[in-house]
């Protein structure tokens, strides 16, 4: 398929970088994210993942999150196994291992690369402390925990499975990707009549903060 | 501005009173414009270098000839290492007062940092040939004068100021440096009296390093040469990548706990690093749970040569930073030099191959030149090296000398030189010589291809550069041209074999040839 990207560009005037895929096209913008500094960049290269801008900004904010605020221990809800990777992403970087950090996968995990050294064991390990079962959620003794809550919203009940599993939370963050397509079912009212009143990226990600 | 008040807030600054100095600037009724200048100084002197550049930003957009603060900008400028944006101020305050020592030195700074050494040496030496010339006056002029690759001058400047400042340590530290030029085991011995009055001068330590790893003082130098690591060294010592910097960093063996993943990371230029990683095997002998670390274009090139390690890029490191239970920290592949490359002995004993080029890309590539020249031996060439601009003017010879070697039939050459080449690449071609540039491949970013490359050709003949150290680690052959001035420490002070590549053959020049004797007599060795 001929990329937005080509298929717009005779039109473009002069600029200086362009940022590109199916669904993004940006002018006059670095690309910070397809680079050799970018440790998300390097993490999709290993694993072999390739995932459009949308994901990688998304991602680009977990490494923050996870990488500098997490301190306690925690939980990482994957309501949707297609968000597998940021699940990874987000337990590594908060400095998950076999004892620290749980992962609730109600919906599965997906299947990860083979992968070899470090990354192996990390892989490993995280697999070993994701508890896939269709009623998988924190223990009561394990909900004060800050813990992370990652859906998406392709279907009604994706994201209805998401917000709830943020309501029981007592702290944390909901993110939910793909939150504004055209033509989602209006999801906004579900969030609200739950008081959760998310920011929506330019991208399409919902995110709401828990304290 | 009056005199009077601004010379009591200057002292009052040089004292450290800062909060004195504002103090009395603000009831002093100063205009705004010099109230603000001042507040720029205060700035300046405290360290609070971002405030001080908008400040000072500030007053030159109301008054845009504040004589004050043009100098005090420039010097921030100077300080920030920002040459370029300082030197047409710094000429105009030189302009204006030619024989104003701070002026001097700065303009000096930025001609010098912009590679116009001659002319820095212009500007300083009639300040440094007075008879009452300041000690930093004579230093600064030494340093361009080294820098203008005319170390004989900067070494008989500073003789001379050691008779008027005999107790001067910066004095005797210049000396040293110039004096490694010239005969560095003089400076060794000059820099190890040095340290014992300047015991903790890292900087000290870090120059005293080269010298000692030049001489093959290698227990010492090495041990020295750890300085470099030093945050107060910064650029020109051992930076590590910022994103590893988030690692505890190991540098002795016993800190390693063998359970727990070690980071070994590379550093500095591709040439150093390709030197260090010689040692790097011993290293995964001890520690099989190692990974090593690299910069993005290297991984391909060294997880085919280390095949037994898994080669990650810094920035997949970083993302590492809280997994600090299963890895130990960052050892910096230097480090390993200090424990297994510390005598001339351990050198002989491990001067193997180590480095694997794309064997399919060199067969490709040796094809193409094969019959381009078929039955010729195919000599890859280089002629600058070096990052800095001093070390470019030492290590490099002008590409018409190469011409020299092109004479004999039977030859044909291959430009690996990186940079930009369309002088030489014309010049090539008004002679008829038979160098084959390479198109469509950046030896800069495609490590790999230029790699095999330059491992597709029969022998190298090149300057000190990566090239050298690549080519040398694979076991190719490799003529290394050395000028008569100081070189890269691992090529040591003579002539033959490299200490650690088997198949790299030292050609130096002598300080009684030319340039085309020397040429002449490499020449004759092919």
């Amino acid at each position: 398929m001929t990329s937005l990207y080509v298929q717009v560009k005779e039109r473009l005037p002069e600029h200086q970088g362009v940022i590109s895929d199916a669904e993004t096209l940006l002018l006059n913008r670095r690309d910070f994210h397809i680079t050799q500094i970018s440790a998300v960049n390097a993490n999709l290269a290993v694993m072999g993942f390739k995932v459009g801008y949308p994901y990688r900004v998304l991602l680009g904010f977990l490494d923050q999150i996870c990488g500098n605020l997490i301190k306690n221990d925690f939980n990482v809800i994957l309501a949707d196994p297609s968000l597998a990777i940021a699940g990874f992403y987000s337990w590594m970087r908060a400095g998950g291992s076999r004892t620290f950090g749980r992962v609730y996968a109600p919906k599965g995990i997906g299947r990860f690369p083979l992968v070899g050294g470090l990354m192996k064991e990390l892989v490993d390990d995280f697999v070993a402390v994701s508890e896939v079962k269709p009623d998988s959620q924190p223990s009561k003794d394990r909900q004060h925990l800050f813990t992370l809550v990652l859906g998406n919203t392709k279907r009604a009940d994706q994201t209805v499975f998401a917000v709830d599993r943020f309501v029981e939370a007592g702290s944390g963050l909901l993110i939910l990707k793909d939150y504004a397509r055209v033509g989602a079912f209006d999801e906004r009212e579900y969030l609200e009549s739950k008081l959760i009143f998310p920011a929506i990226t330019f991208e399409g990600h919902a995110f709401a903060l828990k304290v | 501005m009056s005199k009077q008040i601004t010379q009591r807030i200057e002292a009052l600054i040089n004292e450290g009173k800062f909060e004195e100095g504002r103090a009395l600037a603000q009831q002093s009724g100063l205009n705004p414009v010099d109230m603000e200048a001042v507040l720029g100084a205060i700035a300046f002197k405290e360290g609070k270098y971002q405030e001080a550049e908008v400040t000072f930003q500030r007053v030159l957009q109301a008054n845009p000839n504040h004589v004050a603060t043009k100098s005090n900008y420039t010097s921030l400028l100077v300080k920030q290492r920002k040459f370029k944006l300082a030197l047409p101020f710094a000429k105009e305050a030189f302009d204006k007062n030619p024989t104003h020592e701070g002026f001097a030195v700065n303009y000096a700074a930025c001609l010098s940092e912009t590679d116009r050494f001659e002319e820095a040496v212009n500007v300083l030496q009639p300040l440094a040939d007075k008879p009452d010339s300041s000690e930093r006056v004579v230093l600064a002029c030494a340093a361009t004068l080294r820098g203008a690759v005319r170390p004989e001058e900067a070494l008989a400047l500073l003789r001379l100021a050691q008779t008027r400042f005999p107790d001067s340590t910066e004095i005797v530290r210049a000396l040293a440096d110039a004096e490694a030029e010239m005969d560095p085991r003089l400076a060794a011995m000059a820099l190890r009296r040095l340290e014992k009055k300047l015991p903790d001068s890292v900087s000290l330590k870090w120059n005293a390093s080269f010298s000692e790893l030049r001489i093959r003082n290698f227990r010492r130098g090495w041990q020295l040469y750890e300085h470099g690591l030093d945050e107060k060294i910064g650029k020109i010592g051992r930076p590590l990548p910022a994103q590893v910097k988030v690692f505890p960093r190991l540098t002795e063996l016993d800190e390693i706990d063998p359970n727990k993943w070690t980071l070994f990371t590379c550093e500095q230029g591709l040439g150093d690093q390709i030197l260090f990683l010689g040692a790097l095997r011993e290293a995964l002998q001890r520690f099989p749970k190692s990974a090593l670390v690299a910069e993005e274009r290297m991984v391909g090139l060294l997880q085919r040569s280390f095949p037994e390690t898994p080669v990650y890029t810094y920035a997949l490191a970083h993302g590492w930073a809280n997994q600090k239970h299963r890895i130990n920290g960052v050892f910096p592949i230097g480090s390993l030099m200090r424990h297994f490359r510390g005598s001339v002995a351990s050198f002989g004993r491990h001067r193997r191959s180590y480095l694997k080029p794309d064997a399919s890309l060199v067969d490709k590539y040796r094809a193409a030149l094969q019959a381009k020249a078929p039955g010729d031996e195919i000599i890859g060439i280089s002629w600058r090296g070096g990052y800095w601009d001093r070390q470019k003017r030492t290590k490099s010879f002008e590409f018409e000398l190469f011409a020299q070697l092109m004479k004999a039939p039977g030859r044909r050459f291959v430009a690996l030189q990186y940079g930009d080449v369309a002088a030489e690449r014309a010049e090539s071609k008004r002679l008829g010589l038979p160098v084959t540039f390479v198109d469509g491949i950046d030896f800069i970013k495609n490590t790999d291809a230029w790699f095999a490359l330059a491992m597709a050709c029969d022998r190298i003949i090149s300057v000190s550069t990566a090239l050298v150290h690549f080519v040398g680690a694979a076991g190719g052959r490799v003529d290394l041209l050395i000028g008569d001035y100081q070189a890269p420490f691992i090529w040591g002070l003579d002539e033959g074999r490299s200490l650690p590549y088997a198949n790299v053959h030292i050609h130096r020049k002598s300080r009684e040839e030319s340039v085309q004797e020397f040429f002449h007599r490499v020449e004759a060795t092919l």
